[in-house]
């Protein structure tokens, strides 16, 4: 009796262990199509209204960023996740501002940048910053210093008005030893689980074919439908000012 | 309150120190059980232990060491509280060589405090820069110019490295203020990445450089170390102006 029990145990386990890895990390399937797609976005979010899907950008194998354009003329953007099974949307927005979708927070190289620019907005280019405030503490027996962090990256949005962007690989560096420093200063521990956070911040400007600072009004206005699962940080449109433009 | 057995060190000397405190706990639970008469289950004197281990602290810093200093002993109340009168006498001796293994831990964590100085000198550089194999050189600031790093050269730099003063203050108000030559540009306008810190120690930190290439800047979780070079560390180049 106590023998059957025993060997019992360990093939519960593993028949349990399995179960788990197929829910939760099964393979995912091709992505639906464009049709099929569409719909389950209209079922899910009414107001989204999709009409055309303008790309389907996979970030990984269980992550997929698709812009689309709805009935009346909204740029939008949606988020899948290949989540139990399925392919689901985890967040529809009908605007197409900036945003950095984080598949693992304390990885960097996890973070994507993504957006799709309203036409009618006159954005050419856009840049993208990396910032860290210039940040000094002074006391008795303490005495710190940290640069500012000011790094930018272009991007064109003369031909193709959507985009996704991984962090460059300096990026990347200076984020994640940033994020460890951070957790540094709150001792690990088994019975809290400290989000981690990050002084590092991206901002974004956008420019016209002349160069100059344009307001993309379409672009940032609209709604957005989240249905969880999907971990994304607003990107701020930063002021000229806000640089740092050494002569 | 807390159990202090759940905190993760990710220094080498403090997880010695952890496993030696640990031992120490073993050895008088082990001694105890062979010299009393009575012997229950082992799983119910670990239980025991464990649970006197349970107490109210308070958090101190002792010799730059963050410590617990535990005070009332909650984990042996709850046990005269659950235990029969008889019993109580058969795990009372166990019950308080919990609480006190608080005090062996804090004796070993302190131990450690002060190895740990000693295996990995804060003031030094190289205990923070000890392994160049994939580092490289990044310009964080719009005021960096185009430089290069020889790994070699650096290394060779990093021995001879004379600790400075942290002018944090200065350094900021010089960048910030607009009659200062500094107004909008950067101290420290480089950042070596992709090093690693002496193996066991822990030790993260942001290393910056200096605009004229012969300052290194360390800035951990707590603390900036300063250092000034008579050679130049990395290879200045020109202005990069886009």
């Amino acid at each position: 009796m106590m023998n059957k029990k025993l060997v019992m145990v360990p093939i519960l386990l593993v028949i349990i262990a399995f179960l788990i890895y197929l829910f939760f990390y099964g393979k995912p399937q091709p992505f639906p199509d464009n049709t099929q797609a569409i719909k389950a976005m209209n079922r899910l979010y009414a107001e989204a209204n999709v009409r055309i899907i303008t790309d389907v950008i996979p970030l990984d194998s269980r992550h997929v960023f698709v812009p689309f354009i709805s009935e009346d003329n909204h740029y939008g953007m949606s988020f899948w996740v290949w989540d139990r099974f399925q392919w689901k949307p985890g967040r529809i927005d009908t605007r197409g501002e900036s945003y950095i979708w984080k598949i693992n927070e304390r990885d960097a190289s996890t973070h994507y940048i993504v957006w799709n620019m309203d036409p009618q907005d006159e954005v050419s280019e856009i840049k993208y910053y990396l910032i860290g405030e210039r940040d000094f503490h002074s006391s008795e027996d303490v005495e710190t210093y940290s640069s500012r962090i000011q790094m930018d990256l272009t991007i064109t949005t003369q031909d193709k008005k959507y985009g996704v962007l991984p962090f460059p690989k300096d990026w990347v560096e200076l984020i994640n030893s940033n994020l460890r420093l951070s957790e540094a200063n709150q001792p690990a521990s088994l019975f809290q689980m400290n989000r981690p956070s990050s002084s590092l911040y991206i901002g974004w400007i956008p420019y016209d074919h002349q160069g100059k600072v344009s307001f993309p009004d379409n672009t940032v206005n609209g709604s957005s439908f989240d249905s969880g699962g999907i971990n994304l940080d607003f990107v701020r449109i930063l002021n000229e000012s806000e640089l740092e433009l050494p002569k | 309150m807390s159990f202090q057995l759940v905190e993760l060190p990710n220094n080498i000397v403090f997880i010695v120190g952890g496993v030696l405190g640990w031992l120490i706990v073993l050895i008088l639970v082990s001694r105890q059980y062979l010299k009393q008469q009575e012997k229950p289950a082992y799983w119910r004197v670990i239980l025991v232990v464990l649970v006197g281990m349970f107490s109210f602290t308070i958090n101190l810093n002792l010799m730059d060491v963050p410590t617990k200093l535990s005070i009332l002993p909650l984990g042996v109340w709850i046990l005269v509280g659950v235990l029969s009168k008889k019993s109580w006498q058969t795990y009372r001796t166990f019950a308080w060589i919990g609480f006190w293994a608080n005090f062996i831990f804090l004796g070993t964590a302190l131990m450690s405090g002060f190895m740990d100085n000693w295996v990995y000198p804060k003031e030094d550089a190289s205990t923070y820069i000890a392994d160049l194999e994939n580092a490289y050189i990044v310009a964080i600031h719009p005021s960096a110019l185009q430089v290069a790093l020889n790994k070699e050269r650096f290394q060779d730099q990093l021995r001879n490295v004379q600790s400075a003063d942290v002018m944090g203050m200065e350094w900021s108000r010089e960048s910030i203020m607009e009659s200062e030559s500094y107004y909008q540009k950067e101290h420290f306008p480089y950042a070596l990445l992709g090093t690693l810190p002496r193996w066991g120690s822990g030790l993260d930190s942001t290393i910056y450089i200096q605009d004229d290439g012969r300052g290194l800047l360390i800035t951990t979780s707590t603390q900036s170390y300063y250092y000034r070079s008579k050679e130049p560390l990395i290879n200045m180049g020109v202005r990069n102006d886009e």
